[in-house]
């Protein structure tokens, strides 16, 4: 794990391959050494051989007087012959390079060609002496056996035999003597006349040559030439071989001080590996027994170790996740981003510490936090070690902990400062996109009462159900929380207006009035709530938590199971408009609701040209209620539909007859509410609608507010275009109020502008106003559309407007709206004219 | 007198080894080689002219000679020496009556380049050979192909096989007493207390020493021996003592072949060599133990 481990390896796999080496280096010296010394053994025993030769030759020449059988001789020069050739040979003259080898060879093989010629001079004359003195012996017996020779004679001839054979054999010879003998000898023979002894005599004198010149021979013998040349050949050769043998022992003995050095390295290096296997051992026992888990990956991130932590930890045995990616614990908590950061990080080589939310093989998550380190050796990136401590139970803890924090331990709703902490949120984003938000306090009356009386179980039990049914009455989205003893809070956020909160109110209060069931009891619960909305009652979490409280101890006041706006107003008008929800009900029922018409009209020649349906509503409890009150109710009770759906069938109907009455009269203009035209089967109502009535289509103009298609122009194209496709008209009222976008108003299929009453009241004197409504009329002609001016209440502003273009009008300047029989009578009075 | 008498029984009569050694059945030879040296032994493309072979000399039914006091070499020129027999000359211990050869390698060139035998050179020689089958043949066997010491290694390697084992003499020696007569046997006796043992003795009785042509007695001859090859006064007349085994059918004798029977030359050697007065039974007898010592033909070798 360490780098220089690796170095170590290389060095010791190094070190082995030269030993080997030596070791077979070694080998083959010793193998050279072996054959050298055999080599010389070889000539070494030559020259042995070569001088026992030479003193068999020396033995040869002094054998006289013996018969020899010569094959001996001749095989011993033959060898003596070969040996030689051997060491004169181009192998040898190579080995030794030496000039003295070459000088006494050269020196040896002379004397040998000299000894070898006596040698063959030997054999001839010893052959042949030999065979005289053999003779000689023959023809002495011849003559001592023959009587007729005188005494004297035949002991002086076998006197002279003696002599000679002597001579033979022991070099010696009395000359005088011999010389005696044979002057005898001489005078013998003349005077006998004997052939044996004539023959004895001169073979005898002629042997005594032979012997002398054999004898000489014998000098040679003593000369030990050859003997001495070997000698010093074979010193020759043996200290060549000697300072062979030295250098050779020189070098085997560096090669082995080499291996021994070696060996050494060797050894240390072992003992070194050792130290470190003990460490490693040690390292691995503290990586076995760690309480963090670890693990070891290869450079491509392929899990390679783990310890029994990480069993323990995910769940995974050893030989499941050796090999694999530790991805396979990735839980998907994580972001990807998190894990680009510590790829990077750990890409540049440093060591990433963080927090993983990992998932374990029964796919539980757990926790972990996490140090990762690269592991570089020699710059060479080798291995991931990951040192991770499971915190899981930290983690659940902590957890615990903040949401002890955070909730109250007995509803287990949001408590205070949980409340406190997301109001404060809520306001910052509420402040950003200008809505607006409401807080409720609730408190149950005489709770205090209950507590004291049965008991805080009793009490606990009541809080908790108390807590659910509240809940019950609120949406996902708002947040109910327990901020003390018997308090609670809502948080509404709604673009309702502030009514919702009213609404929520109500719905709890009506929850409460059925009794609450403990284990023991039946309790009837009130409850007093107190409302403060952002941003009018107050711009911080403080301010409107105070006024909230204070609404709510003014609906203890006002007689509790109740609620308060912190505004007085608001309360009032809340409280109207939920008793008109109240009554529109019957209203419908009881057919309150009517409709009037107010007539349009072409300005230049004042015929009228169209009707406006207007829908009125007559409450038998409440009065006259005006459609700008009672709209808006409609629309979010959604008994707009209905309404709608009655305005349109009375006013088509109602047209038919009023066509009758004016001929100039061709459309009626009906208004329609955004919520009816979202509705899914508002089209195919109205068309039915038509059919059913016999009314065409193109007789009718939809009014539809400015600010209504606005808000989701993609929808309201689509079905403004099958509405036109169908034969309506369409019309954009109160035009300049919205916020059209020109693009958008282009393609829209419009047919009608209506220029907003707001712009006409002040024509013709306020600029503003006439430069609006001038451009709203150039803007309708240039895009071919029909404009029409609302709300003309006297002839200036028709004057002004014919004027400048505009094409139909309508107003309390022309007429009124009216109801069905009054529109009748001014229909044909106005015909009439 | 005593003395001189029993140093004299010590050196003629009594000697405890035999002076004779029988021939082996046969020497180790290198067969391929001297299969080769067969091939070329009876080759006549070794003379000038292609009409000489070394058997034209050295007949090998016979007794290794041509019978002829005198050869022919090419065109029909006549040698001035007796050609020796073949036959066991691997136990002489030189070749050549003069000795000039040291073995059978150094003697095979001589003939070969000899005017009055094949009169032939080894630089037109080899190149001939070279064109012929000997030259696969040599290539197989030496790795240098064919060379002048080749050819001589080859013919003196087949001249190895020609030996004549199983003489009489031989088998007597070995222990047959019944191999030779008993006029041989009193032969043998003759040839050694007369003194002939002294020079004719050993493995190939004779060929192992130089003697003088004429010990005890001058002699004539055109030829003057070991004077030819070392021009020293003293080795006038030294000739090799050739080797009596087949004797009885290597006639004619000496040298010069001067004698062309067993007895003339027996006489001759006994006066001239032994300087003795010999009788005809004693010659006789020595004659009957000389025939004891033909041997039997190789006949694998020579087929």
């Amino acid at each position: 794990m360490m780098p220089f481990d690796r170095n170590k390896i290389d060095a010791i796999t190094t070190l082995l391959f030269v030993l080997l080496l030596l070791v077979l280096l070694l080998f083959g010296y010793l193998l050279k050494i072996y054959k050298d010394t055999q080599r010389y053994t070889h000539y070494h025993d030559a020259i042995m051989e070569l001088k026992l030769l030479d003193k068999s030759f020396d033995n040869f020449l002094l054998q006289k007087a013996t018969f020899i059988n010569y094959d001996t001789i001749n095989k011993n020069t033959k060898q003596f012959e070969n040996l030689m050739s051997f060491l004169d040979s181009d192998a040898s003259q190579e080995l030794f390079k030496s000039k003295q080898y070459r000088l006494l060879l050269r020196y040896i093989i002379e004397e040998y060609y000299k000894k070898r010629d006596y040698i063959e001079l030997f054999k001839s004359q010893n052959a042949s002496l030999l065979n005289s003195m053999h003779y000689l012996f023959d023809l002495n017996k011849v003559i001592q056996e023959d009587t007729h020779l005188d005494k004297k004679s035949i002991a002086v001839a076998n006197d002279t035999l003696l002599h000679l054979m002597k001579y033979y054999i022991n070099t010696y010879v009395d000359r005088r003597q011999m010389q005696s003998n044979f002057d005898f000898l001489e005078h013998a023979v003349h005077s006998d006349n004997h052939t044996e002894l004539y023959i004895f005599l001169q073979v005898a004198k002629q042997n005594i040559t032979y012997i002398q010149k054999l004898h000489r021979i014998d000098d040679v013998v003593k000369q030990p030439y050859i003997n001495v040349s070997l000698e010093n050949l074979h010193k020759v050769v043996d200290r060549k071989h000697q300072n062979d043998l030295n250098i050779e022992k020189t070098i085997v003995l560096v090669q082995f001080v080499t291996l021994l050095i070696i060996l050494y390295s060797l050894l240390v290096m072992y003992r070194r590996t050792l130290r470190i296997k003990d460490e490693l051992v040690g390292f691995k026992t503290a990586v076995e027994n760690s309480d963090n888990s670890i693990v070891i990956t290869d450079a491509n991130s392929n899990i390679i170790y783990v310890n029994d932590v990480f069993e323990h930890d995910t769940g995974y045995t050893k030989e499941e996740v050796i090999g694999k990616n530790p991805r396979i614990l990735k839980s998907g908590e994580n972001s990807q981003e998190f894990y680009n950061n510590m790829h990077e990080t750990l890409n540049r080589g440093e060591k990433w510490e963080g927090e993983f939310i990992n998932k374990r093989k029964d796919g539980t998550l757990y926790y972990e936090k996490a140090s990762i380190t690269p592991v570089y050796v020699k710059g060479q990136l080798v291995k991931y070690l990951a040192i991770n401590l499971n915190i899981t139970d930290y983690i659940e803890q902590k957890r615990e902990v903040e949401y002890m924090a955070y909730h109250d331990a007995l509803t287990s709703l949001p408590n205070r400062m949980n409340v406190e902490e997301y109001l404060e949120h809520r306001l910052v984003v509420a402040k950003r996109q200008s809505s607006r938000i409401s807080i409720l306090f609730i408190d149950l009356d005489r709770f205090k009462i209950i507590n004291d009386t049965l008991g805080h179980d009793v009490g606990d039990e009541l809080l908790i159900q108390s807590a659910k049914r509240m809940k019950k009455a609120l949406r996902e989205s708002d947040m109910l929380a327990r901020i003390g003893g018997d308090e609670f809070v809502i948080i509404i956020e709604s673009l309702n207006e502030d009514y919702s909160a009213a609404q929520v109110s109500q719905k709890i209060l009506e929850l409460f009035s059925e009794p609450i069931t403990t284990s023991n009891h039946r309790l009837n619960v009130t409850l007093s709530i107190g409302i403060a909305i952002f941003p009018d009652d107050g711009m911080d979490c403080k301010t409107i938590f105070k006024h909230a409280d204070v609404a709510m101890y003014k609906a203890k006041a006002s007689g509790k199971n109740t609620y308060r706006y912190y505004k007085k107003q608001l309360s009032i008008d809340v409280h109207n408009r939920l008793t008109m929800e109240q009554t529109m009900k019957e209203a419908l029922e009881n057919r309150e609701f009517y409709v009037m018409y107010q007539p349009k009209y072409n300005l230049h020649n004042k015929a009228v040209t169209g009707l406006e349906a207007l829908v009125r509503w007559n409450s038998d409890t409440l009065g006259i209620v005006s459609p700008v009150q009672f709209i808006p109710v409609a629309e979010d009770t959604g008994y707009i539909l209905e309404i709608g759906r009655f305005v349109f069938k009375q006013a088509c109907q109602d047209f038919l007859v009023f066509k009758e009455i004016c001929p100039t009269l061709r459309v009626i203009a009906i208004n329609i509410s955004a919520i009816q035209l979202y509705q899914y089967n508002f089209i195919d109502d109205i068309a039915a609608l038509t059919k059913e009535i016999g009314i065409e289509t193109q007789d009718i103009v939809l009014e539809i507010t400015e600010s209504h298609i606005m808000k989701n122009t993609k929808y309201s194209m689509t079905i403004l275009s099958r509405l036109k496709a169908l034969g309506f008209s369409i019309s954009i009222d109160d035009f300049g109020t919205g916020h059209s976008s020109m693009s958008y108003l282009k393609q829209f299929p419009i047919d009608e502008l209506k220029i907003d009453k707001s712009f006409v009241d002040e024509l013709p004197h306020d600029s503003n106003d006439v430069a609006i409504a001038k451009a709203i009329i150039v803007l309708s002609q240039s895009l071919g559309y029909v404009n029409v001016a609302e709300g003309i209440e006297n002839a200036e502003q028709e004057a002004f407007l014919a004027e400048n273009g505009c094409q139909i009008g309508q107003g309390y300047h022309f007429c009124v709206p009216l109801i069905r029989e009054k529109l009748r009578t001014f229909l044909q009075e106005h015909t009439g004219e | 007198m005593m003395k001189c008498y029993i140093i004299f029984l010590l050196v003629l009569t009594s000697v405890a080894d035999e002076p004779i050694t029988p021939l082996p059945q046969h020497i180790q030879v290198n067969s391929e080689k001297a299969a080769l040296g067969k091939l070329l032994f009876f080759e006549t493309l070794l003379s000038a002219d292609n009409t000489i072979s070394c058997a034209t000399c050295h007949h090998l039914e016979e007794g290794g000679d041509d019978n002829l006091k005198f050869s022919f070499g090419v065109n029909g020129t006549e040698g001035d020496i007796n050609a020796p027999t073949v036959y066991n000359a691997v136990f002489n211990f030189r070749q050549f009556w003069n000795g000039r050869a040291k073995d059978l390698e150094d003697q095979v060139f001589d003939p070969i380049v000899n005017p009055v035998e094949m009169n032939n050179s080894f630089e037109y020689l080899i190149p001939r050979l070279r064109e012929t089958h000997y030259d696969k043949k040599f290539k197989k066997i030496y790795s240098n192909g064919i060379t002048r010491k080749n050819i001589a290694n080859a013919i003196a390697e087949y001249e190895k096989t020609l030996i004549t084992p199983n003489a009489p003499f031989d088998r007597f020696l070995h222990g047959d007493r019944t191999a030779i007569s008993q006029e041989a046997k009193e032969g043998y006796i003759l040839f050694k207390s007369k003194g002939c043992i002294t020079c004719h003795h050993g493995i190939n009785i004779g060929g192992n020493l130089y003697n003088k042509f004429g010990v005890m007695d001058d002699v004539e001859s055109n030829r003057t021996g070991r004077y030819e090859v070392t021009q020293k006064e003293e080795d006038k007349y030294y000739f090799k003592v050739p080797s009596l085994r087949n004797v009885a059918l290597t006639a004619p004798y000496l040298h010069d072949g001067r004698f062309e029977t067993l007895d003339a030359v027996v006489k001759f050697m006994a006066h001239y060599q032994l300087g003795r007065v010999i009788t005809q039974k004693e010659v006789d007898n020595l004659v009957a133990f000389l025939n004891t010592l033909t041997g039997e033909i190789p006949v694998n070798a020579i087929k």
